[in-house]
């Protein structure tokens, strides 16, 4: 297994460092090291290349990928905007907190924190300026918040962390991220609030009676509610859930028209994959085709004749993922072959037998990995390894899958290589060096989400064992389950 | 010389290109297509999933070629940004040369043994019954690709004023 | 970074990934030239089970008998739950020799070797004795070497039970209590035909999604062996199991042909009768599991129907004669006639 071992991590980090495309030096780090077991590199990778890519899970996400672009393009995230506006705009700081719960809110619909960043961003950062905001409280806020929406279901990530897992379901990662998503979400609110007071930022005027803001916002909630009740009754609760969404959203948001149809998809997508209508890579089909009929026949922002050239993109960004999971799939392979995932677990466990302790290494271990690997690669390289520490500690796959997500958004904005950040501050023309002092204060926030996701598995697993995506029997002996939670068996879940 | 070649590889990148369009837009129909059958019909036809799944290897494989030409794929310049020019002209180079290796090894010579053994082996799909050899081959068509828009990068980083083509560099990411 | 600095690192950086090359090329050549140094011989065995499974401990058991018979000479590395690639993969990688062994579905290998299609179709076997008399009889000796010429050399069957229907709400006593539910299988042409020739729906969806599926009421029912339904707790949600026993679909254990000649005579001999063992080993902890199962299943509230499981045979009967693969119908008047 050394041997094994120092020839992948030498390698890759070698070919990193020479600018080398991270999907080939992971193929060819794996290359040397199936050289040097023996075996015959060249038909095992292009083996892998296919196997790794050839799963239904995984076709989500080009369809996540599309109906992002045709958002982004087909001003969805304007709508989105408005009408987040009308409901927190008038607070002090309200640009702020426009930002934060548009971001998760397009986050709820689309697959990639990217998308947020550069459609969110690209509207409300320029928006923000001309208001008086600090250019890099701006971008801050934008990129910190957008990675809510990968937590905030539907997402690519999830999807890549449920494969690289196993058998790990697509759906109960999705509404196990649901409430950390929120939780992030607020956290950064919460940061944007306080800097807000401190600057001295205003509240926009907005032109609607104040009870219509709140009325909405009781109606959100209302429906958050139902939904956790109704997801206890299957299909048909599901279909009866979305009438009722549609018919609410109706009647509530009269002064929300503009953003209704929009917010219909959350309904389709988040509804149809819960109520057990549709598989996630069936609703991401149909993300596709109602962002397509919306921005094209509806809103009329995207002509046909722009299509290719929006599919010809998404391919290609899906074609890059899709690459770097067939080559991570051929490191994992060769990693098995050489037993490295059970050293390293032998290894952590050896340190200590505390969970706590255990945790907070592997916490540590992923930011240091995430401040210089981009998302994808981390979670495909970094999931074989440390799940079987953290399932022999008892933890859950859903709840780590979970964890690993929240802390890997954390590397997604610090420098060296951060995806957000970097197009945060390409929108918001600014350096990485001036907005790194302003992100202190939301990493902060980042660290204190990610500290109560680790640490509360009921944040993560509540939701799916209400929703049924989980087994209560399983979750029962989960990993910590004993300490503060919420109430984990209703009666209607008791055996 | 040099203008007829440009002529061939911007014609074979369109061609690629239409190949993924198409691949993209065939994928999107079939899973529709899928859950169509299965509530309207009533009866899921078997075969839609493992179509997906095989246009999904297309695009993958050849969205992945297309990638090296417009430099889509995520790699960190960080440390390679801190050269001095020269020295990174030449730290270029030789990626060019790891990335021809690693199209030639995998996916050019590799995938023709997949393809050649899953013909000898007269491997078929569970549903609809192909050879799986033709979703094999796949792994060398794109390798070609891999091979020549690398090779193109190549002559670019060892010219770079003698071309009038800039390609875009901004490829999104997907987290 | 001045230029001679810029140089020298990555001068260093090219130095350090040249000497990694040399590196794995040495031990490529120790590995391969000096093949059994310590005069020992590891084969590398995949499989997608977890490591409950009777098949799993099976293997556990072949691998101390190998020991034994070998003096410690050839042992076995086993790879549970799927960590090296799935069914399909296993079998590939087999073919290219980077896997010694794998346990597959007969299933699975239909794929590979058309005539194995035989074991999916519906009530094939009278019953277990016939099933069994079958494979370890001169017609389950030359399907092991049905695959040789495609480098997939069988060594044994294991015990995979007979599936069977089980439901959420109406209990399956008749064939005619099918029609009209959605039955979740296996997404296989052969039991799609099976469940729509019974009159339910047949709907593919993953294994690992079905719990989920069957608690939603995505579907009214699945169909399996069953220690998976009690092990996967479909008890939870399903609390009707009917004995209709509609197919028996063995396990294999497959060995890459090309491992296999590479092997002296003495070794091929103790790999046979070490898995012949294990084989054995693993229908005494299969019929044990299958008893246990069903008993958990009862105590949590399952009601377990036998039922006359001739009816089921009729009703399926036309996709029998339907076959129209020449090998496979040969192969199935063959076990008919079999005792
Ligand atoms: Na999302
Ligand atoms: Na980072």
């Amino acid at each position: 297994m050394g041997a094994v071992a120092l020839i992948l991590i030498v390698t890759f980090v070698v070919l990193l460092l020479l600018d080398v495309p991270i999907a080939v030096a992971i193929a060819l780090a794996s290359f040397l090291a199936i050289l040097a077991e023996g075996f015959d590199p060249s038909v095992v990778l292009a083996s892998k290349m296919v196997s790794g890519v050839n799963s239904f899970a995984l076709l989500a996400i080009p369809f996540f990928i599309l109906s992002g672009h045709l958002m982004g393009q087909g001003g969805l995230a304007r709508r989105l905007i408005d009408f987040a506006a009308t409901l927190v705009g008038r607070l002090p700081g309200g640009l702020g907190y426009v930002n934060t719960l548009t971001c998760m809110l397009f986050g709820s619909i689309s697959g990639s924190a990217a998308a947020a960043v550069s459609s969110v961003g690209g509207f409300m950062i320029p928006e923000m300026n001309r208001k008086g905001y600090d250019r890099e409280f701006n971008v801050a806020v934008t990129t910190t918040a957008a990675t809510t929406g990968l937590m905030i279901p539907p997402s690519n990530i999830m999807i890549v962390y449920s494969v690289a897992a196993g058998s790990v379901s697509i759906a109960a990662m999705f509404m196990a991220g649901v409430l950390p998503g929120i939780l992030s979400g607020l956290c950064i609110m919460l940061v944007a609030g306080v800097m807000s007071v401190f600057a001295g930022y205003r509240g926009e005027t907005i032109k609607i009676p104040r009870w219509k803001p709140v009325a909405a916002t009781l109606v959100i909630a209302a429906l958050i509610g139902t939904t956790f009740v109704a997801q206890s009754y299957g299909e048909k609760m599901g279909w009866a859930l979305f009438v009722f969404i549609t018919v609410a959203c109706a009647i509530a948001f009269t002064t929300f028209r503009r953003a209704f149809l929009t917010l219909l998809l959350i309904a389709i997508v988040i509804g149809g994959i819960l109520g057990g209508v549709f598989t996630a890579t069936e609703a991401a089909a149909i993300a596709v085709v109602y962002s397509f009929l919306l921005s094209v026949v509806v809103y009329r922002e995207i002509k046909l004749s722009q299509l290719p050239s929006i599919l010809l993109e998404s391919g290609i960004t899906t074609a890059v993922v899709m690459l770097l999971i067939g080559a991570s799939s051929g490191m994992s392979w060769i990693m098995t072959m050489a037993n490295i995932p059970q050293t390293v677990s032998d290894g952590l466990l050896g340190i200590s037998d505390n969970p706590l302790v255990i945790l907070l290494v592997i916490n540590l271990l992923l930011i240091f990995v995430g401040t210089f690997m981009d998302m994808t690669p981390a979670v495909l390289i970094f999931t074989p390894i440390f799940l079987p520490v953290v399932t022999a500690l008892g933890m859950h796959p859903v709840h780590f899958g979970i964890m690993m997500i929240a802390n890997l958004c954390i590397g997604l904005c610090t420098p060296p290589v951060g995806t957000c950040l970097f197009i945060g501050c390409g929108v918001g023309k600014t350096t990485i060096g001036k907005v790194t002092p302003t992100m202190l204060p939301f990493f902060g926030s980042m660290m204190v989400s990610l500290l109560v996701i680790t640490y509360v598995p009921a944040v993560s697993l509540w939701l799916p064992v209400q929703s049924k995506q989980l087994k209560a029997s399983e979750v029962d002996q989960a990993f910590f389950m004993n300490t503060p939670r919420f109430p984990m068996d209703l009666p209607s879940d008791s055996r | 010389m040099r203008q007829i070649a440009l002529k061939v590889s911007a014609g074979l990148n369109l061609l690629l290109n239409w190949l993924l369009i198409l691949a993209m837009a065939l994928l999107v129909l079939d899973v529709v297509w899928g859950v169509f059958t299965r509530y309207i019909v009533g009866e899921q036809a078997n075969w839609t999933e493992e179509l997906a799944r095989f246009l999904l290897v297309w695009v993958a494989m050849l969205g992945g070629a297309v990638a090296f030409g417009t430099k889509g794929h995520l790699g960190v310049d960080y440390f390679v940004g801190k050269f001095d020019p020269s020295i990174r002209k030449i730290v270029a180079l030789l990626g060019h040369v790891v990335v021809l290796f690693f199209a030639m090894t995998i996916f050019v010579l590799g995938g023709i043994r997949m393809v050649h053994d899953a013909f000898a082996m007269e491997q078929t799909t569970p549903a609809l019954g192909w050879r799986m050899g033709y979703i094999y081959m796949v792994l060398p068509l794109a390798g070609c690709f891999m091979v020549l828009f690398t090779i193109e990068n190549l002559i670019r980083t060892l010219r770079p004023s003698a071309d009038p083509l800039q390609r875009s560099d901004s490829v999104e990411q997907v987290n | 970074m001045s230029k001679t600095s810029s140089a020298f690192a990555a001068g260093l950086l090219v130095g350090v990934l040249a000497a990694t090359i040399g590196f794995s090329l040495f031990l490529r050549h120790q590995k391969i030239g000096g093949g059994d140094m310590a005069g020992k011989r590891v084969l590398k065995l995949a499989h997608g089970l977890d490591t409950a499974h009777p098949v799993h401990l099976a293997m556990e058991f072949m691998k101390q008998r190998l020991g034994e018979l070998s003096d410690g000479t050839v042992t076995l590395d086993i790879y549970p739950s799927a960590v090296l690639g799935s069914e399909t993969e296993c079998i590939e990688q087999l073919q290219n020799g980077s896997l010694a062994m794998t346990k597959t579905s007969a299933g699975s290998i239909e794929n590979f070797v058309p005539t194995m299609a035989v074991f999916s179709l519906p009530y094939v076997f009278r019953d277990e004795t016939h099933f069994w008399n079958v494979l370890n009889g001169p017609i389950g000796k030359e399907l092991l070497k049905e695959g040789e010429s495609k480098y997939l050399r069988g060594l044994c069957y294991y015990d995979a039970g007979s599936r069977n229907f089980y439901t959420k709400e109406t209990p399956i006593r008749t064939p005619d209590d099918l029609s009209g539910l959605k039955i979740r299988v296996m997404n296989s042409a052969t039991a799609i035909e099976l469940v729509k020739t019974l009159g339910a729906a047949p709907t593919p969806i993953a294994w690992g999604e079905l719990y989920s599926a069957l608690a939603q009421g995505t579907v009214d029912g699945a169909e399996n062996n069953a220690p998976s339904f009690s092990t996967n707790k479909h008890y939870e949600v399903c609390k009707h199991f009917s004995l209709d026993g509609h197919s028996r679909i063995p396990d294999m254990l497959l060995m890459s042909t090309k491992v296999w000649r590479t092997l002296s005579q003495q070794e091929q001999t103790w790999l046979e009768q070490a898995a012949k063992e294990s084989s054995d080993f693993q229908r005494e902890l299969w019929r044990k599991e299958t008893l246990a199962s069903l008993e958990q299943a009862r105590e949590e509230g399952v009601v377990v129907y036998e039922v006359d499981v001739a009816a089921f045979a009729a009703k399926v009967q036309p996709m029998l004669e339907q076959v129209d693969n020449a090998d496979v119908k040969k192969l199935l008047d063959r076990i008919r006639e079999a005792n």
